[in-house]
């Protein structure tokens, strides 16, 4: 992954406490402290009730891959040596989805309604990004 | 729909696209004074102006800035920012001001030099600019990548094939040859084996699956039906009109392959007082093929299935439902305004050996974001 694309990403205080979990390679997931609800991506109210009272719990890793694409064409000139890339859209636990890179040991076993796994790259000594792998078939 | 003050187009044109070498403002304008001429009428006759915006050369009031240049006194400007949707989204608002009494007669403008004056690389880095900056765009995501997720899953959930998407582009190519705006002559013609074997962009989106990008301009000119008589215009009526915007980015869809022109154009249809089966022809935001196929998805178009649609070749001149007879965003010129121009041509009967058959009622969809804003028009023969 690209150190330039994340040079300047600064969370705002209500989604930093995910990002600092993304750090020490935890997955974690939003929840309203007053009605349940979880929500991905962080905000900074419950987008259920509304609330204010949020906090972060622990999510399991492991989601069925909603669907993916590979990049062949770069939009960048920086990422020309990268490609072909992959990126994924995965449901996790309590229909959570999130976004991140997609490898696949077998580029067959990359389909919809595959198994993944997610995985932590620290991209820059301050940032760490998603990477779901999709287990072989 | 109010009666009284009921909106109608009197003004339409195409100004120049492709290469053009000309700047953003020097397009905004001259769609704007090609929209006056085609409607018989001077700046002083206008009190709006509305826009698009502009990558190319952003200023705060874009609108204002643009009806200073055309000589415009508006007492109502909008510069409207739904990404591809903003012409769709600027006819509605533009209908109704005029409507409301906001305004009698307001011009339209929508224009980009961003072939000629930002270059293919710099469009493709704006295209950067959708999708969420903290969650999606340090994955290195671009929106061909976002919409091929999209019909990744739309071909998983309803058997739809790569050469489901070639077809579309194989007739919206047709359509262009056909269309001397285009220069497109027999030469260009493509076959699916064309579309699948073009370079692949984002699998499973090739290149001619995906938007030329080139520059554009084109005006529009909106008022009430009153007014346009007292001005012995040609009005083609606005008679339905519906905006849905759900989610701004992909990861928060709540279904993947359902989106917004559900609602919009079920307002839109309402609000006209007609049935999808009552649209005769539709031009449709083609930002790529599985734009156009989702899109005929969600305004309930395709009677049956979306593999049927393109199987029975309804989208073609001689079919059922006609769809981007100019050849749209992948075959003419790219941003969104072509299609209600080429709408309001055909209702008007002027689209010369291009001509469709039967133009009762169009259906002009826009698409912004990553299905984003959605604005769907229904437009009506003149009376």
């Amino acid at each position: 992954m690209i150190p330039e694309l994340v040079a300047d990403l600064e969370p705002a205080p209500y989604a930093a406490p995910w990002w600092a979990a993304l750090r020490e390679h935890r997955l974690t997931v939003q929840r309203c402290q007053a009605c349940g609800h979880r929500q991905h991506h962080p905000r900074p109210l419950c987008i259920a009730c509304g609330g204010a009272g949020l906090g972060f719990e622990p999510i399991d890793g492991t989601g069925t891959l909603l669907t993916h694409t590979t990049i062949r064409r770069a939009p960048l000139p920086e990422l020309r040596e990268h490609l072909p890339y992959s990126l994924g859209l995965v449901e996790l636990a309590h229909g959570i989805r999130m976004f991140g890179a997609l490898s696949a040991a077998d580029p067959d076993a990359l389909r919809i309604g595959a198994r993944v796994n997610t995985g932590f790259v620290d991209v820059t000594d301050a940032v760490t990004l998603l990477q779901f792998t999709v287990a072989n078939k | 729909m109010n009666a009284h003050r009921a909106p109608v187009i009197i003004g339409a044109f195409d100004g120049p696209s492709g290469n053009t070498g000309l700047s953003a403002p020097d397009l905004y304008e001259l769609g704007a004074v090609g929209a006056l001429a085609d409607a018989g009428l001077s700046p002083l006759d206008v009190d709006g102006m509305l826009t698009s915006y502009s990558w190319e050369q952003p200023v705060l009031m874009h609108a204002d800035m643009t009806a200073e240049a055309v000589g415009i006194r508006p007492r109502y400007t909008d510069t409207v920012c739904l990404g591809g949707a903003s012409p769709a989204g600027m006819v509605g608002r533009a209908a109704r001001a005029v409507r409301e009494g906001w305004c009698d007669i307001a011009v339209l403008s929508s224009a980009s030099n961003r072939a000629s004056g930002m270059g293919k690389q710099a469009a493709i880095q704006a295209l950067r600019e959708v999708g969420h900056p903290l969650y999606e765009a340090p994955y290195g995501v671009f929106v061909p990548a976002l919409y091929a997720m999209i019909a990744q899953r739309f071909m998983h959930d309803f058997s739809v094939t790569p050469e489901h998407l070639a077809q579309v582009a194989v007739a919206q190519r047709a359509y262009a040859i056909g269309n001397p705006l285009t220069e497109r002559t027999e030469a260009d013609r493509i076959t699916v084996d064309d579309v699948l074997a073009s370079r692949m962009v984002s699998d499973p989106l090739h290149v001619l699956d995906c938007t030329l990008i080139t520059d554009f301009s084109a005006g529009l000119v909106i008022t009430t039906k009153e007014i346009a008589s007292t001005l012995d215009r040609t009005a083609v009526p606005i008679l339905g009109y519906g905006e849905h915007h759900g989610t701004a980015t992909l990861t928060q869809a709540p279904e993947l392959t359902a989106h917004g022109a559900r609602e919009s154009g079920a307002r839109a249809l309402a609000e006209a007082g007609v049935m999808p089966a009552d649209i005769d022809f539709a031009e449709l935001y083609d930002s790529f093929t599985i734009t156009v196929l989702q899109s005929v998805h969600d305004l309930g178009l395709a009677p049956d299935s979306i593999p049927a649609f393109v199987e029975g070749h309804d989208m073609v001149a001689s079919g059922r439902l006609p769809v981007n007879t100019n050849g749209g965003m992948l075959s003419y010129a790219t941003g969104g305004m072509y299609h209600v121009t080429e709408a309001v041509r055909q209702l008007r009967r002027e689209a010369g050996a291009r001509q469709l058959e039967r133009t009762e009622l169009a259906l002009v969809n826009g698409e912004g974001g990553i299905l984003s804003a959605n604005c769907s028009i229904v437009l009506g023969a003149p009376q």
